[in-house]
């Protein structure tokens, strides 16, 4: 039994991007991701690759750096890895981090979820509703009628 | 970096678009928000509206962010008519005066009761509900009960409903200690008054009463007291008082602090006072805290001023203005008011914390405050459906029956702008239209907030009722130049219409849309000059045949302009609406030259419930159409489609309705032609040419785009034409330049269909398409596309929407 531990945590598994270029992880860096520990389970060749349709391989090995940072037995203090954490999602261009956020989503990474999540939430706050379109880019369906009605329910917070 | 929006103008921003419209991402990022950055998001789209005002988020985000102490609202008891309303905040302990405060003061608000974050507030004959966390005040309508001696309680506990309850209760005048009851609850918006009379027990007078654990409760003396349960709506009374035949101990405090009831005596000389917590069961009364404030004295020598006046009862000067068993390290606090401080009394860290009454000094005798009027920070409650202006006209002057902040900046447009010195509120409190149940959220003048974002994140106040100076509407010169009705209808039979253009009215545009022209026909040059709707300052809301629906954001008014002759022409008011509506323009030309106008108004804010009305231009009236009828929630009246002499509602709702404008008759369109598990918001188009109704598919999975066509028996839909996207794209590469990168659930081509064009043969079907900075035409018969034109957005520029209307050559 205790061998059989042994093996498992050694385990190497291979994840292939939506492009094609595949990662070798250890199993308790990709059992982060829900999604992947319920394809395994499901899995019966564990060499073969897993496929991780929806996420490139430039999101994938990010995603893998950030799993692997949280996977490590004799991690950090909170502090540190917080900082870590920090400087991770910093050192990224919006829109890697927006594919990231979606990835995070797709693979059930719950630590990266909050994490970005969080960050967007910070980019939000002191915007103004037009701010937060343009930096989304969100289409504005409202009507004229109801936009209207919504500018003038505070027409100061689009002032510029 | 992160406050850099996406400026490189070649890498798409989709991952973005693709965040903000998952509703799982987004509703994860709103949960790292607080109430006031979740006001300004709940105005970015509709959808995040909708996901912010989800009662399940609400509830989510109360708990994430229970709405936490921040400080003690304190209105001295004995002071002038209007006491000033001084705000102790917990946070810098110190006096602090909010912009909130300053404003209730600066009006002459008076807080009647505050429950877990919220405040009920009179102001002259009115009664508001107030979320200080988002400045929001909202009015309580009126009620029959609210006549004479009645008492208003606050109900109100963000973690079990996002809704809160007021208790109206009214003393009756003939039969003594009889009193009749009322709810009104701010889901349904309505009152719900008790059949039968309740008798109060212990000869309660259900002031001040006390919200907890879903009951109300009221206690003002050593007598037990007694409580409404809301759910039941039974009275019931509480146990027996301890020391309640004890002369020696005086009453000095009920609350309510973390769930449980708090009940606290002082015994006379010896100054012990006793706070007693309710048990669980009700079944009776646990000490669970004493405390003697004669330690005090040293520091506040004027505590000891009235004390052996009387041998018997001789008290400190001391009184208990709030218990917060969850203070600071989790120690039961007590807040005492002595002269000239207000003292926190910490039981855990055992300290005695003293604040200096910046009002009252240790020689004012005035030192008792109202207690229990907490104020709260962190809280979210549904927002008020907006509400649109109407007028009733009486006696030559325009009531507002029911209005939105919009309507204030109208208001102060016509009449009142004039005036800097126009205090709405002042014209407010006249009893006789309070029952209208009307409310009027209104705006603050800017300058109140003195450039505080977070306070511009919102600040309304209510009113029941306004007048305005009189104001006529003018009618100017008819749409159609002089013809006859016979030459009219002659005209266009023997030159049938034919759609001419297109009017592009990019959505995302922070200024004044600058409208892009499109002309369909090769021989028509002339651009229409739709300048004159920008001098106007009229927005356009629809197109139908020519004419245009327009919304004048200044007055207020709606406008039918015809693009040819340039004349818009006022729509009356009209007075029988309550709520929301949405207008509707149908016009025909073969078979009347006159338009009208259909209103699918809102009856109930809460209830799907509708009413037709029409506006006829021939005979210059309005008239309600048929009985109200319930319409599915996702629709939207205010984008139909006439056609075949009815309005058709199908744009991204799950059951379509038609209605006959001739015939008047409301029917069920056809399920829509999507595929198991297609959003709604695959629809890409819906519209109508000559007499066929067209709906067109598109799925970021599919490389087509499928075009739909209703059969003339509207027994369903039928697939017209598909549009192979990808052989589009070989001759037009621009639409496929994300696909070297290709996004998971976005369209892999850029391409919005604009409009769907029926020629005079059947075959002839054409579809204008906008791909990055041009317009194309696609040719069904051909299965090929060819440019029609340039757009003045250019290609790099950020991906532009627009709002289309067509343009037709009309008399």
């Amino acid at each position: 039994m205790a061998s059989t531990s042994t093996s498992t945590l050694s385990r190497k598994l291979i994840l292939k991007s939506s492009d094609g270029e595949k990662f070798e992880v250890d199993e308790n860096v990709a059992m982060q991701s829900q999604t992947i520990k319920h394809m395994i389970e499901d899995l019966d060749d564990i060499n073969s690759p897993i496929p991780v349709s929806i996420v490139t391989g430039t999101i994938l090995s990010k995603v893998i750096e950030y799993c692997k940072k949280h996977a490590t037995e004799d991690s950090d203090s909170d502090e540190q890895l917080k900082q870590w954490d920090k400087e991770y999602a910093n050192n990224m261009d919006l829109n890697t981090l927006y594919y990231l956020l979606l990835a995070a989503n797709y693979m059930e990474i719950k630590g990266l979820l909050e994490l970005i999540t969080q960050c967007v939430a910070d980019m939000i706050k002191g915007k103004s509703p037009e701010e937060i379109r343009a930096h989304f880019n969100i289409k504005n369906d409202f009507t004229p009628q109801e936009e209207a009605n919504i500018r003038n329910e505070n027409p100061w917070a689009f002032e510029n | 970096m992160m406050e850099e929006p996406i400026s490189d103008p070649q890498s798409e921003p989709t991952s973005a678009e693709e965040v903000a419209e998952n509703e799982d991402l987004a509703t994860e990022i709103f949960s790292h928000l607080s109430a006031t950055s979740l006001a300004k998001c709940l105005r970015v789209s509709k959808l995040w509206l909708s996901i912010i005002s989800n009662r399940k988020f609400i509830s989510r985000h109360n708990l994430l962010y229970p709405p936490s102490l921040s400080g003690l609202y304190l209105v001295p008891r004995q002071t002038a008519q209007h006491p000033k309303i001084h705000f102790l905040s917990f946070k810098k302990n110190t006096f602090e005066v909010t912009p909130f405060v300053a404003f209730l003061n600066s009006k002459g608000f008076q807080i009647l009761q505050s429950c877990n974050g919220l405040l009920l507030c009179r102001f002259g004959l009115s009664h508001y509900v107030c979320n200080p966390s988002l400045f929001r005040l909202r009015v309580l309508p009126h009620c029959p009960y609210m006549e004479k001696e009645y008492t208003l309680n606050l109900a109100f506990d963000p973690f079990t409903s996002p809704d809160y309850k007021v208790v109206c209760v009214q003393k009756l005048n003939n039969r003594q200690l009889f009193h009749q009851i009322a709810i009104y609850s701010s889901e349904t918006r309505l009152w719900s008054l008790f059949q039968e009379p309740v008798v109060a027990p212990n000869k309660l007078d259900f002031n001040e009463g006390v919200f907890c654990n879903g009951a109300i409760h009221w206690l003002k003396s050593k007598s037990s007291g007694a409580y409404l349960d809301l759910k039941t709506g039974i009275l019931k009374e509480m146990p027996q008082t301890p020391r309640h035949e004890d002369s020696e101990y005086k009453f000095k405090y009920f609350g309510k602090s973390q769930g449980c009831l708090i009940y606290a005596v002082s015994r006379a000389i010896l100054n012990e006072y006793e706070f007693y917590q309710m048990k669980e069961d009700y079944s009776g009364w646990d000490l669970k805290i004493q405390v003697n404030p004669t330690v005090m004295i040293a520091k506040i020598p004027a505590m000891l001023r009235n004390f052996l006046q009387h041998p018997m009862f001789s008290q400190l000067q001391c009184d208990v203005l709030y218990v917060n068993l969850a203070g600071r390290d989790e120690g039961a606090e007590i807040v005492f008011s002595v002269p000239g401080d207000v003292v926190i009394r910490n039981l855990k860290i055992k300290i005695y914390q003293f604040i200096p009454d910046e009002f009252f000094g240790a020689s004012d005798v005035t030192i008792w405050y109202v207690s229990n009027c907490e104020g709260a920070e962190h809280l979210l409650i549904p927002p008020c459906p907006m509400t649109i202006l109407l007028l009733e006209s009486q006696a030559e002057v325009l009531r507002i029956l029911s209005a939105d902040a919009c309507a204030l900046s109208w208001a102060m447009e016509i009449g009142m702008c004039s005036n800097p010195n126009f205090d709405p509120l002042t014209l407010s409190g006249d009893d006789e239209y309070f029952s209208a149940e009307s409310s009027l959220d209104i705006d603050l003048p800017a300058e109140f907030f003195d450039g505080d974002d977070e306070l511009a994140a919102g600040f309304y106040f209510s009113l029941p009722d306004l007048w305005l100076p009189e104001f006529d509407y003018e009618l100017t010169e008819p749409l159609c130049p002089p013809m006859s009705d016979h030459d009219f209808l002659q005209y266009y039979s023997i030159f049938p219409l034919s759609v001419s253009g297109l009017v592009l009215i990019p959505k995302h545009s922070p200024q004044r849309s600058q409208f892009e022209y499109v002309s369909l026909t090769q021989s028509q040059t002339k651009v229409p000059d739709i300048s004159f709707l920008n001098s106007l300052n009229l927005q356009i809301l629809q197109s139908c045949i020519g004419l245009l629906l327009c919304f004048s954001q200044s007055s207020q008014k709606y406008y039918i302009c015809n693009l040819a002759t340039q004349h818009p022409e006022v729509l009356p008011n009209f007075v029988s609406a309550t709520n929301h509506f949405a207008l509707n323009l149908a016009f025909d030309p073969y078979t009347s030259p006159y338009y009208k106008i259909i209103c699918v108004q809102k009856l109930e804010l809460q209830k799907p419930l509708h009413q037709i009305s029409i506006y006829s231009r021939e005979t210059q009236t309005w008239a309600v159409s048929g009985k109200p009828f319930v319409a599915p929630g996702d629709i939207d009246f205010s984008d139909g489609v006439f056609c075949n002499g009815a309005i058709h509602w199908m744009r991204r709702t799950t059951i379509g309705l038609y209605f006959n404008v001739e015939e008047e008759i409301l029917t069920k369109m056809p399920k829509p032609p999507l595929k198991e598990g297609y959003p709604l918001a695959s629809c890409e188009y819906f519209g109508e040419s000559r007499g066929h109704l067209h709906y067109v598919v598109a799925s970021p999975e599919l490389s087509f785009l499928e075009l739909f066509e209703m059969k003339e028996d509207y027994s369903g839909w039928f697939l017209r034409s598909l549009i192979d996207l990808k052989s589009l794209a070989k001759d037009f590469p621009i639409m496929a330049r994300r696909s070297s990168n290709p996004h998971p659930f976005l369209p892999r081509y850029e391409c919005d269909v604009l409009s769907v064009v029926q020629g005079h043969d059947d075959e002839d079907l054409e579809v204008a398409l906008s791909i990055p900075g041009e317009v194309i035409t696609y040719n069904h018969e051909k299965r090929s596309a060819k440019k029609l034109c340039d757009l003045k957005v250019r290609p790099y520029e950020r991906a532009v929407w627009y709002r289309v209307y067509t343009s037709y050559q009309v008399l």
